[in-house]
């Protein structure tokens, strides 16, 4: 009895460090995204979900109107988000409440690829695909 | 005359019942990318050509980037060229709402429905025409914001 519980607290600690297990595709998605981020910089180590967490907090008003990723996804991203020029709700970001965040390379890169350019007027870097990823995957 | 005026009144309500109930998408990969940021605009709404014009014009999709990946972009083209009609005439900009027929339905609603923020756009279908998503965008699925139901 005593193991299962020290197991369970292990993993629920790994999960709340870590974020759930991301699939097989994610993975090498993300290993490519470090593969390119190490070519941009020289330095970089590994993803880190406290700067993704600071990326997707950041406003910027380089397209004209100032926004951040919480304009639209919300600063609790376990809650449902929305887009005001589009009228309309986003499902939550958070895989803890929606299994099907993440899942998806082809959804993901694409939607980090546009949402970075709606708030940053460019494409994401490397890097920073990979620590929003990690930050979102922690919740 | 008179038989003019009865074709003219015989069209008019031909164009409208064209587009009261349109047929719903159930192509998939339409549905989830070309209806996750607005409604999924049904096909009979447009002329082939209008369609295929939005579809090699992604990169500047009304001012965004709405490209995807390349394959399903391809796939989605030859769907968009295999069911769609060129009956329609050609829309001078690329917006369902800028369609003759769509402003000549729209034509007699006060612009302050339009404008107030429980609706912004008539690009918003679905915000008046309860079962826009099904495809009916018959007179008794209107029901506007802070109006009710609307009669020509």
């Amino acid at each position: 009895m005593r193991i299962i519980l020290a197991m369970s607290a292990i993993s629920l600690s790994t999960l709340a460090l870590f974020g759930a297990e991301l699939n097989t595709q994610m993975k090498a998605y993300l290993d490519e995204l470090r593969v390119q981020a190490k070519k941009e910089n020289s330095a970089f180590v590994d993803f880190d979900a406290k700067r993704g967490e600071q990326i997707f907090f950041t406003k910027s008003s380089a397209t004209g109107k100032e926004m951040s990723c919480t304009s639209c996804h919300k600063e609790d991203i376990t809650q449902e988000g929305f887009n005001e020029k589009k009228n309309k709700k986003i499902k939550p970001l958070a895989p803890s409440v929606n299994p099907n965040r993440l899942t998806d390379v082809d959804e993901v890169s694409k939607w980090l690829k546009r949402n970075f350019n709606d708030v940053f007027g460019r494409e994401g870097s490397a890097q920073e695909k990979g620590d929003v990823i990690m930050y979102i995957n922690s919740k | 005359m008179r038989v003019l005026s009865v074709l003219a009144i015989l069209t008019t309500f031909s164009v409208a019942s064209k587009f009261e109930y349109v047929k719903p998408v159930s192509n998939e990969l339409y549905q989830k990318e070309c209806g996750s940021c607005h409604i999924a605009y049904q096909l009979e709404l447009l002329p082939k050509e209008t369609w295929l014009k939005i579809m090699d014009n992604l990169k500047d999709h009304f001012g965004e980037d709405a490209t995807f990946n390349p394959v399903k972009m391809q796939t989605l083209r030859e769907f968009l060229q295999n069911n769609t009609t060129s009956d329609l005439k050609p829309t001078h900009s690329l917006r369902i709402t800028e369609a003759s027929w769509f402003i000549k339905e729209h034509k007699k609603i006060p612009k302050h429905l339009i404008t107030q923020k429980e609706v912004k756009s008539l690009s918003f279908c679905q915000t008046c025409h309860i079962d826009a998503e099904k495809g009916d965008y018959s007179e008794k699925g209107i029901f506007i914001p802070n109006y009710g139901r609307f009669h020509d």
